[in-house]
């Protein structure tokens, strides 16, 4: 191996950051007895560093939503199309001609059984076969009315009870019954292989433990009960309400919340989740002529740059509903703590176990200052609180939160108290607005 | 704003594909998301930097994704697989625009070190090398001579430095050796060497 060769060897491993202490001795002795070899190097590593750098491009904002909403056009076949696959398949002519043939024999058929006046014993034969032959080309050449046919039920729902009876309370846009379905018919995850759901499983299956059906289906049927639970126990008249013996037993006084039409806009107060990022200062809307407000998600940090509007603004999930924003938020590992129009309350750290020196509450959720009025972002109305075990699951989330559009707000649901004392996790503090 | 950014998490991964394939749009979305940056970057570094041919390519892959996510059977990473359509797609758009790789220079041709033989950066030429070193413009010359190498040799680069490939999956990817990947890149970045090497002396920045 001539000096050359074992250089390149050696570069390539310098490179890649693998040389073992040996060869880069070895490497510094040859780069040190040769010049032109260190520049070559040096050159190299500027330009895999030129490399590198490149990597930390961004997909422009609008790409994958500009791609989802091409993905869900349907697939259009032009005539033109048609023909052209059709020259190219001379099996379309095959087909054509096959069935011309198939209907010019039921023809033939079913004219002669018309057209004849008396039958014979072999005749009704034929016209027995008439009669299936008749039918089979309804089949075949009609589907549309097959197509026609009323939908078949929906499979029912595996948890005992009607899950969604109390759907009369929610909003009548029809994508929640639907999520609730996928959610219902959705085969059941194995708790070892979906943490998140498994800590489901593990909180709810407690609170509902005489009810639960089987293992397999414990996670999805936990998650239908605590919707049903939340829904069982929100009437009506006092949906705006907070309904929270389990808080108050917490020495926490939750605040009613202003009966509304609806939730317009929902952003996102993560306290000093990380050091740079201070809170939230900006809400935006986007309407939609043909349908309610729209809201996109933005951020500022600390020197009140927008820094977060584009992957906020990409974060256009889709959800109808408070309860399916619940269950998303929920399918994520978040837990639903409580709502409440008090912001001191929302961002309080009540849930941190004084006595627990593991976690500094303080570095999570600190005590905002008091922010003066004027500086206060407008339309903040309300809160509400999640609890999640991971903060980085927390920051996750922050960068994923969903639009919300639409009403269905729910309030607490007293089983999930427990968790407030909880001594370690973040909380995700959503501010909301009932529009008026 | 590192803190606040997706981290790798193959489970996640695993989970989002999982629901995406029962299914599930929001997991889908979710899931494409998370890879968009690297279908796009990946499209801009095979197609030379034109980010509208770059964009192209990445929303057909998104929505190939989007749309045949069943026929994803978890045997690679699921970012092994978009990259294998990006590449793909790639291809076929520089194929359907009739590009060819006449700005191709063999490194078979030239000896190693031997510069007076390396293809010449006319840029370079019109551009002093410490104007041309800062910042986007930097980056624009690097898309741009990236442009001038062969496909092949655009894509190991792309997907070994830019996207932190590794050997194995490239090689996956691109169903071929190990070695032979080794040796693609290390040709690939020598020829670009040799192309952007005004570029690149020591005393020049690269950020």
């Amino acid at each position: 191996m001539t000096p050359r060769d074992r250089f390149e060897e050696l570069l390539e491993l310098w490179l890649d950051d693998a040389l073992s202490p040996t060869e880069r001795a070895e490497w510094d002795s040859l780069l040190a007895a040769d010049d032109s070899l260190r520049i070559e190097a040096e050159q190299e590593a500027r330009l895999v560093a030129l490399l590198r750098q490149a990597g930390e491009r961004r997909a422009p904002e609008n790409l994958l939503s500009t791609a989802l909403a091409k993905a869900r056009e349907p697939i259009k076949v032009t005539e033109l199309s048609r023909a052209e696959r059709r020259r190219g398949n001379p099996w379309a002519f095959g087909s054509v001609a096959a069935m011309l043939f198939v209907g010019l024999i039921v023809w033939a058929l079913y004219q002669d059984g018309v057209d004849a006046p008396e039958l014979t014993p072999t005749h009704t034969t034929g016209r027995v076969q008439t009669t299936t032959s008749d039918s089979t080309a309804s089949d075949t050449v009609a589907p549309a009315e097959t197509k026609q046919a009323p939908p078949e039920s929906p499979a029912p729902v595996h948890s005992p009870g009607d899950v969604w009876r109390f759907r009369e309370d929610t909003p009548p846009s029809a994508a929640p019954e639907s999520r609730a379905r996928e959610l219902a018919e959705a085969p059941p995850v194995e708790p070892d292989t979906v943490p998140q759901d498994a800590d489901l499983h593990v909180f709810f299956s407690t609170a509902f433990e005489e009810t639960a059906p089987s293992p397999a289906l414990e996670n999805r049927a936990a998650l239908e009960r605590l919707v049903q639970n939340r829904r069982a126990r929100v009437v009506v008249d006092t949906r705006w309400r907070a309904t929270a013996e389990a808080i108050a037993q917490q020495r926490l006084a939750l605040a009613e919340t202003q009966q509304g039409d609806g939730l317009r806009y929902v952003v996102l107060e993560i306290p000093q989740i990380t050091s740079d990022v201070q809170a939230l200062a900006l809400l935006e809307t986007q309407t939609d002529e043909s349908e309610d407000s729209r809201v996109v998600l933005a951020y500022r940090d600390a020197t009140a740059q927008p820094q977060f509007l584009a992957r906020a603004a990409k974060a256009t999930i889709a959800i109808e509903s408070f309860d399916d924003f619940l269950s998303h938020m929920e399918q994520q590992g978040a837990q639903f703590l409580h709502y409440t129009a008090d912001r001191e309350l929302a961002l309080k750290p009540y849930w941190k176990d004084e006595t627990t020196a593991l976690l500094d509450a303080r570095a999570l959720t600190p005590t905002p200052e008091p922010t003066p009025e004027s500086e206060r972002p407008k339309g903040f109305e309300g809160y509400v609180v999640f609890f999640l075990e991971d903060p980085e699951t927390a920051a996750r989330l922050l960068m994923e939160l969903p639009t919300l559009a639409g009403d269905g707000m729910r309030n607490l649901d007293p089983s999930l108290a427990e968790l407030i004392a909880q001594p370690q996790g973040a909380r995700l503090v959503i501010p909301y607005r009932i529009a008026d | 704003m590192s803190d606040l950014t997706w981290r790798e998490d193959p489970e996640a991964e695993r989970l989002l594909v999982e629901r995406a394939q029962q299914g599930d749009q929001l997991a889908l979305e979710e899931l494409l998301s998370m890879h968009q940056d690297r279908v796009f970057r990946t499209a801009l570094g095979i197609v030379g930097g034109n980010e509208e041919a770059a964009q192209e390519v990445a929303q057909e892959v998104l929505i190939s994704a989007f749309r045949h996510i069943q026929q994803f059977r978890g045997a690679s990473k699921f970012s092994t697989w978009l990259y294998r359509m990006t590449v793909n797609f790639a291809k076929n758009r520089a194929v359907a625009h009739g590009r060819r790789s006449a700005r191709f220079v063999s490194l078979d041709a030239p000896a190693p070190g031997d510069e007076e033989h390396a293809p010449r950066d006319h840029r370079a030429e019109q551009v002093s090398p410490r104007e041309a070193a800062h910042g986007a413009e930097l980056m624009e010359l690097l898309h741009e001579n990236l442009g001038k190498l062969s496909e092949e040799y655009r894509t190991v680069l792309v997907l070994r430095f830019i996207e932190d490939v590794s050997y194995e999956d490239i090689a996956t990817l691109l169903s071929i050796p190990v070695g032979t990947v080794k040796s693609r890149i290390n040709r690939a970045r020598r020829e670009l060497r040799l192309l952007m090497k005004d570029h690149l002396t020591p005393g020049e920045e690269t950020s």
